[in-house]
């Protein structure tokens, strides 16, 4: 039992010392795509196949893109390292624009549940919205829709 | 239930072990050794270990109650002696290789093991990110052969928490190539670096816990190339830190799936216990057909290619907001 008591006590501190070094030396927030050709590297980590076109963010810290098989993606910052997913509309639970650009997703995915995109020119923004009103339309007509947009 | 003696010692090894996280940390830090560390990614870790080890606590008597059953049932009297726990230590091995590589092939074992996985980061403080559900999966019962034949429990827990010791080591960046003979015959930090990449080539490769040689026996041995350093995480990588979704997201994924309406049972079967990544219709990709995907695309890409890497920049048509 005095073993246990050690072992667990000595973990907290460690836990404690861990966490003081990480946070002295975290660094900089400088992770940023750097253009639309880094966010579709990013992005053939889920299809390497992957070409399109890809839209930065105004603050670098995600990318809304259109494949040239009609289907769309998404790149965003997580931490210091990058996700990606193909953006379904069965899986688009939500989609919330605010004033200063920001759109906001909702997932219907417990492992990512939302993503942020800002996109500060009014016309991108607006483009973009349709598109993905037009995407998450989609899902209840079927999710089909991109299958076939895909095999086309 | 394991010997007392046996679990002390293994509290005070894991506790030695334990003081080189925050030194790897700081090393890496100072740029003094190859590693990277990330507050939040390192938190989610300790997170995920807290409940790791609460489940641990609370229903590891299934497993050992398990072992204990099997051995009630024993088919021989094995001693406990330095060769039969050399015997025993190797057959572990073959066991954990075997539940290791189903658990990334059957998606619901991987929603159990996923959670090891699902670090972009690869440091000494990814062995914390452990599952909470192993216990529920039923891959423990591979335990309970071991003592059916007549091995003592303690000496199966004796190889196990060995087996698992081991494995610490080689999740690190900071050791490049042990010598040739080690890397021949053991896990090492180059192989699991491997293990745990998400690129193509390395995918649903180097699933051993301690000797290599069931990698190459049963065809799964990838080696690390310099020229394809490993991208870790999983493919489809987390958008979260928080250690409840890290843990159990991929069963919410596999409730969502088989609350569908248009599916058969094979289909739901299919979702169920197929390789991650299997959909009914094609829409989703599994590891084997991305490796096919990036083989077609890239050459290179294939696990048999010899020539080096073809420039595989994508051709983007774009447009960029500058405003």
């Amino acid at each position: 039992m005095n073993t246990l008591a050690i072992s667990i006590g000595s973990n907290v501190a460690l836990g404690i010392v861990l966490l003081a070094v990480l946070y002295r030396r975290r660094g900089p927030d400088e992770v940023r795509l750097a253009d639309p050709v880094d966010a579709l590297r990013h992005y053939r980590s889920v299809d390497p196949a992957a070409q399109g076109r890809a839209l930065l963010a105004s603050d670098g810290r995600a990318a809304l893109l259109e494949l040239d098989d009609g289907r769309l993606g998404l790149v965003e910052r997580r931490g210091r390292r990058w996700a990606a997913r193909e953006l379904q509309a069965v899986e688009i639970a939500g989609i919330a624009a605010a004033d200063d650009g920001m759109i906001t997703l909702r997932f219907a995915d417990f492992g990512w549940p939302r993503a942020r995109v800002r996109i500060e020119d009014p016309a991108l923004r607006r483009r973009w919205l349709d598109r993905l009103d037009a995407l998450r339309a989609g899902a209840v007509a079927g999710s089909s829709v991109r299958r076939e947009a895909h095999d086309a | 239930m394991p010997d007392p003696i046996y679990m002390e010692a293994a509290l005070l090894v894991q506790l030695a072990l334990l003081f080189l996280i925050p030194l790897e940390a700081a090393l890496a830090a100072a740029g003094k050794i190859k590693g990277e560390y990330e507050l939040r990614d390192t938190l989610a870790n300790i997170g995920v270990s807290v409940g790791s080890l609460f489940f641990w606590g609370t229903l590891g008597w299934m497993y050992y109650g398990g072992v204990l059953y099997a051995y009630a049932h024993r088919l021989y009297d094995i001693p406990f002696t330095g060769w039969s726990f050399a015997v025993a230590f190797v057959l572990e091995d073959l066991r954990y290789y075997w539940f290791h590589r189903i658990s990334h092939r059957s998606r619901w074992f991987w929603a159990s093991h996923v959670v090891h996985h699902s670090s972009q980061h690869y440091n000494l403080s990814t062995n914390l990110r452990q599952s909470w559900t192993s216990q529920f999966s039923g891959l423990t019962l591979l335990g309970i052969p071991l003592a059916f034949i007549g091995f003592n429990p303690a000496l199966v827990a004796l190889a196990f928490t060995i087996n698992l010791l081991y494995q610490f080591w080689i999740h690190t960046e900071s050791i490049d190539k042990m010598p040739r003979w080690f890397e021949w015959l053991l896990n090492t930090p180059s192989h699991h670096r491997v293990h745990h990449a998400s690129n193509p080539r390395y995918l649903d490769a180097n699933y051993t816990g301690v000797f290599m040689i069931w990698d190459r026996i049963f065809g799964s041995f990838v080696a690390e190339r310099a020229d394809e350093p490993p991208r870790y995480g999983i493919v489809k990588n987390l958008g979260t830190f928080n250690p409840v979704r890290i843990a159990l997201h991929e069963y919410y994924a596999i409730a969502r799936d088989l609350m569908r309406r248009d599916l058969t049972v094979w289909q739901r079967i299919g979702y169920f216990f197929g390789p991650p990544g299997w959909s009914h219709d094609g829409s989703r990709a599994t590891t084997t057909e991305l490796r096919a995907a990036a083989a077609a695309s890239v050459p290179a890409q294939s696990r048999s290619a010899a020539s080096d890497l073809a420039d595989s920049a994508p051709t983007v048509t774009e447009y960029r907001y500058s405003g």
